[in-house]
């Protein structure tokens, strides 16, 4: 397997103060990687650098071994990097479905014929199990419903590595365990993950790498279980608790 | 998993199609006015008409795109020397270089927008005006015979179209707000629309969703600045006088303009519209009225708008929209069908 998508000593500063620094992430087409981290830890900015929303100080961001630190965030989307974010950010005044469409449409260029745009549509909203809500104004809805969205409208791209930020943040058990069998339909698909979230136990269920970062440094990165059973991470959770 | 690949989407709805066809009938009805001789009732058509253009343009830029201009001015006033240009200097027929004045404004158009867009939010708003003001600086200082100057200039109009101008121009000016209202309705529906709705709500989101959200607005920019220009050339071939800060006044055009949008409903195809009839058969209704100058005019709306903002934020329109849920003239929502499959009616 070739590395579909790598961080090559990316740093980040705000002004003075240094959120990533000489991160080197790597994941392999078709694979899952999870990440955790306390607050503040630079996980959103990673996925920031990753998606072209935010460019980094230094480093490099690669895509299919390209180089692609310049390339901005809507010509991304288009070479197939999905994202959604950690506060969804709906179309509030178009309905779901048109909210999805923007995704099926713009996602992957211009070109894409109607027939399908619609079936991108169908797949995304059957798989969020969205369809009865296609209607509805996304300004209405609650926010498990707009986490769905973010994940539908990203699928609607159909991306081939989709990048997700505590996708089940606030969300209650019952629904966490729903969104866990979403994702792991997506996983399915063959689609690679990169799974930013705090709820551990929702992660390990469906990813096959976990990366630990703190103070924008990597901790550990390697299989799940013996990563969270590292004393350097437990020390942070328990820390965190 | 089952399979929706059988969904369909509907757009017009019945109501849409009776609003469509009571607002044709106004049209058939100014045709009307236009085809007969009463002078005054022409004028009044053709301020209207010119205004309903502004009004829709600006609500494009800001109610759907998220751009906010207080420099509108700039290419009515631009416009309105490239009517000037082309008759007087070129000696073009009056009526036939209403187009190409503003195919030229929107040439001019990119380079000021390429200025502007470096600007974001409040900042791109005063850019704007800074922006209509040089360019009336600049039109202030050539002296050239054509342009005027300071004191301005008139439209020449040829002694064999004299007799037939106000006609001429009443029909001109229906055309262009028919045209402007159809053209903004079917760019709404298309995916173009879709992707400028999305900026608007949400920028980030959009371009990660492939959206090339400068590109959109962009475009939007260029395409509102042919349409305000072209409703200017019409204005002045009724007008005929044109003076630099007339033109290029912000009191004059883009302060009440935003009051139409405003009253009528932001960010909705209706909304001007209503705006701006309202805005015509209220001034209409006062003008006799010693007290109503213009300056009190504007001071009041303005008054009545910044209420609205502040209260009723949707407008006259969206108050409507409030009582009568189904009701739309230019439907632009897409709405999902699945046979025999049960959708949440929130919001219907
Ligand atoms: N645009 C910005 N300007 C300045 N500082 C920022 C900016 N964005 C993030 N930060 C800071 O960078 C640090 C890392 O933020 P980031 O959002 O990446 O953390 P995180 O790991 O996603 O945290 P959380 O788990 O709370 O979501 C924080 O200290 C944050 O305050
Ligand atoms: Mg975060």
């Amino acid at each position: 397997m070739t590395e579909l998508l790598e961080l090559v000593g990316v740093s980040k500063q705000f002004g003075t103060l240094t959120v990533l620094e000489n991160l080197n992430v790597a994941i392999k087409s078709g694979s899952a990687l999870g990440v955790v981290g306390p607050n503040g830890a630079g996980k959103t900015t990673m996925l920031n650098i990753l998606a072209g929303d935010l460019a980094p100080s230094s480093g490099s961001v690669l895509f299919e071994g390209a180089d692609v630190t310049s390339v901005p965030s809507h010509q991304r989307s288009r070479k197939g990097i999905g994202r959604t974010s950690q506060i969804p950010r709906p179309f509030e005044g178009l309905t779901v479905y048109e909210n999805i469409l923007v995704g099926a449409t713009f996602g992957r260029g211009k070109l894409r014929k109607s027939k399908t745009i619609n079936q991108a549509c169908g797949f995304a909203l059957e798989t969020t199990g969205m369809t009865s809500k296609a209607n509805v104004v996304a300004g209405q809805l609650t926010l498990l419903e707009r986490k769905r969205l973010e994940l539908a409208r990203a699928l609607a791209i159909e991306p081939s590595v989709l990048l997700l930020d505590e996708i089940a943040g606030g969300l209650t058990e019952m629904e966490v365990h729903d969104l866990v069998v979403t994702i792991k339909l997506i996983r399915a698909t063959g689609i690679t993950l990169i799974w930013i979230e705090h709820i551990v136990h929702a992660l390990l269920e469906v990813v096959d790498q976990l990366l630990a970062i703190d103070y924008g440094r990597m901790l550990m990165c390697g299989d799940p279980k013996s990563v969270m059973a590292s004393p350097e991470v437990q020390s942070i959770y328990l820390g965190n608790e | 998993m089952t399979s929706i690949q059988e969904f369909s989407v509907s757009r017009t709805t019945v109501t849409s199609r009776i609003c469509q066809s009571v607002l044709l009938i106004c049209v058939f009805w100014m045709l009307f006015i236009a085809s007969g001789d009463n002078k005054a009732s022409q004028g009044k058509i053709i301020d209207l008409c010119v205004f309903i253009v502004l009004a829709s343009m600006w609500n494009l830029l800001t109610g759907f795109s998220g751009l906010i201009s207080i420099g509108q001015q700039a290419f009515v006033g631009l416009g309105a020397y490239s009517l000037i240009v082309l008759a007087n200097g070129v000696g073009i027929n009056i009526y036939l270089a209403v187009i190409p004045s503003a195919i030229i404004v929107a040439i001019i158009s990119i380079p000021l927008g390429l200025v502007a867009f470096r600007l974001r939010g409040g900042y791109f708003a005063i850019g704007t005006w800074v922006i209509a003001e040089v360019v009336r600086l600049i039109v202030k200082n050539n002296q050239s015979s054509v342009i005027g100057a300071g004191t301005g200039t008139s439209l020449e109009v040829p002694e064999s179209l004299k007799s037939g101008r106000y006609q001429v121009t009443t029909f001109i000016a229906i055309a262009v707000a028919v045209v402007s209202v159809v053209f903004v309705y079917l760019f709404l529906r298309s995916r173009f629309g879709l992707a400028l709705q999305s900026v608007r709500d949400n920028e980030t989101g959009a371009r990660s969703l492939g959206v090339d959200s400068y590109r959109v607005r962009f475009v939007v920019y260029i395409v509102a600045s042919f349409f305000t220009s072209l409703a200017a050339a019409t204005y002045y071939i009724k007008g005929l006088s044109v003076q630099p800060d007339a033109a290029f006044n912000i009191g004059s055009w883009t302060a009440p303009i935003i009051v139409m949008v405003v009253i009528g409903g932001i960010g909705t195809i209706e909304g001007p519209i209503i705006g701006a009839v309202l805005y015509y058969l209220v001034r209409d209704f006062v003008s006799k009225n010693e007290f109503f100058s213009d300056p009190t005019f504007l001071i009041l709306t303005g008054v009545v708008a910044l209420i609205f903002a502040l209260f009723v934020k949707g407008g006259i329109w969206g108050l409507l929209l409030k009582k009568f849920p189904k009701l739309t003239i230019f439907p632009v929502k897409r709405r999902l069908h699945i046979q025999n499959f049960e959708f949440d009616q929130r919001g219907n």
